[in-house]
């Protein structure tokens, strides 16, 4: 049995208490890679915070930028210079349906909602179910111009 | 599954997969197999480092080996280690003779200086031809048999640092032909003469004090000059000034030069007729680093010695460039045997045969230095044979625009023009068999127009008669045995009359057959002389004897037969070739590509 691990990264799950009566499926390194004050180890994801952290790589990872692999990703940061409407909205959706159905096998994307926060920001609200869990998680992800 | 990683091979997806194999024997990071996760990012850097450290040893190490490296610097290093330095750019070389006019009062025997300059035009672009060393002329101011070497002379100084105990002296130019390298050392710059240096390869008769250069081609590709270090040849002392001279070539563009102009004066006479003895030819281009690769080690394992034929064959192709083709053989396996000789026949570039002044430089320059006390070069001319092919094909209208004139041209020009050719491909060449197989193929790819064709074969030497009048005619194939005549020949004149050779046809067709000097009127054959020689078709042999004809067109006698096989391979000295002339092409439309009528049969 292994102790779960919180990180103090955004996408670990808020709330929800610990879970400490059955065993780690899922767990991965925390890829902001904060030490934890006194030992120095490495934070690390597990389950749910785990596989959201996977969703909101594979949201943000551009076509290419995987060696070797030029099929991983969706490519919206190359979308920020459109305009917002529905078609932009609907290519967005389209392509993390598309990346998270191929590539996290984990989850069942439910829903993907695509917005706009002010002038700058893209924000992509994805709801998915974990496979393994049938918990029902959003992801909301943002994305900001920075010039 | 074994607690390590197993690289089992160096592409990507291998080694991710091999990390991934080795992690599933943990629990701490189970998520290592999902694409978007942390771990599987980490395992691509991981695997694209492994990767690219692989594929820079894999690439390292394939330059690292004669056989595998791409780069030419890494070519010319590895050739170095086995002492090759490639071949330079090769300027042409032409002989022409001089007639100096309008000579005022009596100098005597005029003097010409090395680098006296010469100008010709080829293809509207002027080139400048240079002598490389000094001639006298004879009593009536003819300087006969020069030879001149294209290129533009230029002239290149260093200066000996001391602080540089092993100097390269790099010629900064990709255009030297380094056979007309000449390097001087003078004590300073105020030294009014300096000391010739020579080229050596290697070290066996060099001592501490000789005078000599090392040459190499450098990382770059120039050409570096380095000298002696005190053992082994001379070492320069510091402030010594090294002048570089040489002839800065075009390369195969100074080939075909054959008309001639002074630039400049002759003993201050400016007045010259120049007669072309010997079209310019030799320019040839830098080697290649398929060639340096071919050669290095054939130059390697002849050790600079020439004993067995190869080692002939080697020394003559790492020394002088202008040549197409070379056979080499030794006497023992002659027809007949010649004991203690060794045969070589060489195709130059742009000619036929070489010239006595080229085999004397082959001989003297190359093959002396290299020869052992016990063999002796014979050179012997290549024998040419010349392929005529009477080529009939059908094809489809409706498959081209072209009409049977077009499609016979681009046949003609597939088996005879441009450097992918039949001709240039297969012939030409030592050892270049003519397989009528491969012709056929090549027409029938010229159009996909084309249905079906046929190619007859003849098989044509020519004979240029001399005061002698015995000639054996050596064909590279037995000659066809029929029952009808299968020698011809060009006309000329004999007692006065216009005639041909001709052979007679023995009983069945079959043996030894005469030949006749006959004279055609009409459909009728008039007998001028008989048994005018012999026709062997088992060996090939043709053999005229008393053959003297008063005159004939042309510069040759034409003496075709047809061939035993439409293979024909040609043994060591010989040759096959093909002119425009020789070849006829006839195409017929085929009027139905699918109805069982088509008019099919040639």
């Amino acid at each position: 049995m292994a102790t779960r691990t919180f990180s103090n990264s955004p996408y670990n799950l808020e709330g929800g208490g610990k879970v400490s009566s059955r065993s780690i499926q899922y767990s991965d390194l925390d890829f902001t890679f904060l030490a934890k004050p006194g030992s120095g180890d490495l934070y690390v994801k597990t389950d749910a915070a785990s596989i959201k952290q996977s969703v909101y790589n594979l949201v943000m990872t551009n076509v290419g930028e995987r060696p070797f692999q030029p099929h991983i990703g969706t490519n919206i940061s190359g979308m920020l210079f459109e305009n917002l409407d529905v078609s932009t909205a609907m290519s967005i959706e389209a392509r993390i349906k598309h990346s998270l159905g191929q590539y996290e096998p984990r989850v069942e994307v439910l829903d993907v909602l695509v917005s706009e926060d002010g002038a700058h920001t893209l924000i992509a609200s994805v709801t998915y179910q974990i496979l393994s869990s049938a918990e029902v998680v959003e992801a909301i992800i943002s994305m900001e111009r920075i010039r | 599954m074994a607690n390590k990683v197993t690289p089992v091979d160096y592409d990507f997806a291998t080694i991710k997969t091999s990390l991934q194999s080795y992690l599933q024997n943990q629990t701490e990071f189970a998520d290592y197999k999902f694409d978007g996760s942390a771990m599987s990012t980490f395992l691509d850097v991981l695997a694209y480092n492994t990767h690219y450290n692989a594929m820079t040893v894999n690439f390292g190490l394939n330059e690292s080996f004669l056989d595998s490296a791409k780069i030419r610097s890494s070519v010319v290093s590895s050739a170095k280690a086995l002492g090759y330095t490639p071949k330079s750019v090769t300027s042409a070389v032409a002989t022409i003779t001089i007639q100096v006019t309008e000579v005022t009062g009596s100098p005597g025997p005029l003097s010409m200086p090395a680098g006296t300059k010469f100008t010709t035009a080829i293809d509207g672009i002027n080139h400048v031809f240079n002598t490389t060393k000094a001639h006298t002329s004879d009593a009536a101011y003819k300087f006969t048999d020069v030879l001149v070497t294209e290129g533009e002379l230029k002239t290149r100084t260093f200066v000996v640092d001391a602080a540089d105990q092993n100097q390269l002296f790099v010629v900064q130019d990709s255009n030297i032909d380094t056979s007309t390298l000449k390097v001087v050392v003078k004590d300073s710059y105020s030294s009014a003469t300096g000391t010739a240096y020579s080229k050596t390869s290697d070290i066996i008769n060099i001592e501490a004090n000789s005078k000599v250069y090392f040459l190499q081609e450098g990382y770059d590709g120039n050409y570096e000059i380095y000298f002696g270090d005190g053992n082994v040849g001379n070492k320069l002392s510091a402030g010594n000034v090294v002048v570089v001279s040489y002839l800065a070539s075009n390369s195969t563009s100074g080939n075909d030069a054959n008309a001639w102009a002074l630039s400049g004066t002759i003993n201050g006479f400016s007045g010259a007729t120049i007669t072309n003895v010997l079209t310019a030819a030799g320019g040839s281009a830098r080697e290649g680093i398929e060639s340096i690769r071919f050669n290095a080690p054939l130059a390697y394992s002849a050790q600079d010695r020439t004993v067995t034929a190869s080692d002939y064959k080697t020394a003559i192709i790492t020394n002088y460039s202008a040549l197409d083709a070379i056979s080499v053989w030794g006497g023992e396996d002659n027809v007949p045997p010649v004991y203690g000789k060794v045969f070589i026949s060489i195709k130059p570039t742009g000619a036929e045969a070489l010239t006595l002044t080229q085999k004397n430089e082959i001989s003297t320059d190359i093959l002396k230095p290299r020869a052992v006390m016990s063999i002796t070069p014979v050179f012997t001319d290549p024998t040419y044979t010349y392929i005529n092919l009477e080529v009939i094909a059908k094809y489809d209208p409706t498959s081209t625009g072209l009409s049977a004139d077009g499609v016979a041209s681009l046949i003609k020009n597939k088996i005879i023009t441009g450097t992918s050719s039949f001709s240039s491909t297969y012939l030409n060449k030592f050892n270049g068999i003519m397989r009528h197989s491969k012709l056929l193929s090549t027409i029938d790819s010229t159009s996909i127009s084309i249905l079906s064709s046929i190619a007859r074969v003849q098989m044509e030497r020519r004979l240029v008669p001399y005061s002698l009048s015995k000639y054996i005619i050596d064909f590279p194939e037995a000659i066809f045995q029929k029952a009808s005549v299968v020698l011809s020949s060009s006309e000329f004149v004999y007692s006065g009359q216009t005639c041909v050779l001709e052979d007679v046809v023995p009983t069945n067709g079959i043996g030894v057959r005469d030949i006749n000097i006959v004279r055609k009127s009409g459909t009728s054959t008039l007998i001028v002389q008989s048994n005018i020689g012999t026709l062997d078709p088992a060996t090939g042999i043709v053999q005229l004897n008393n053959f003297a004809p008063d005159a004939y067109t042309g510069a040759y006698i034409a003496i075709r037969t047809i061939p035993n096989s439409y293979d024909i391979a040609p043994e060591r000295y010989m040759l096959l070739s093909m002119e425009s002339s020789g070849v006829n092409v006839t195409v017929q439309s085929d009027a139905s590509t699918v109805d069982y009528n088509a008019n099919s049969r040639f």
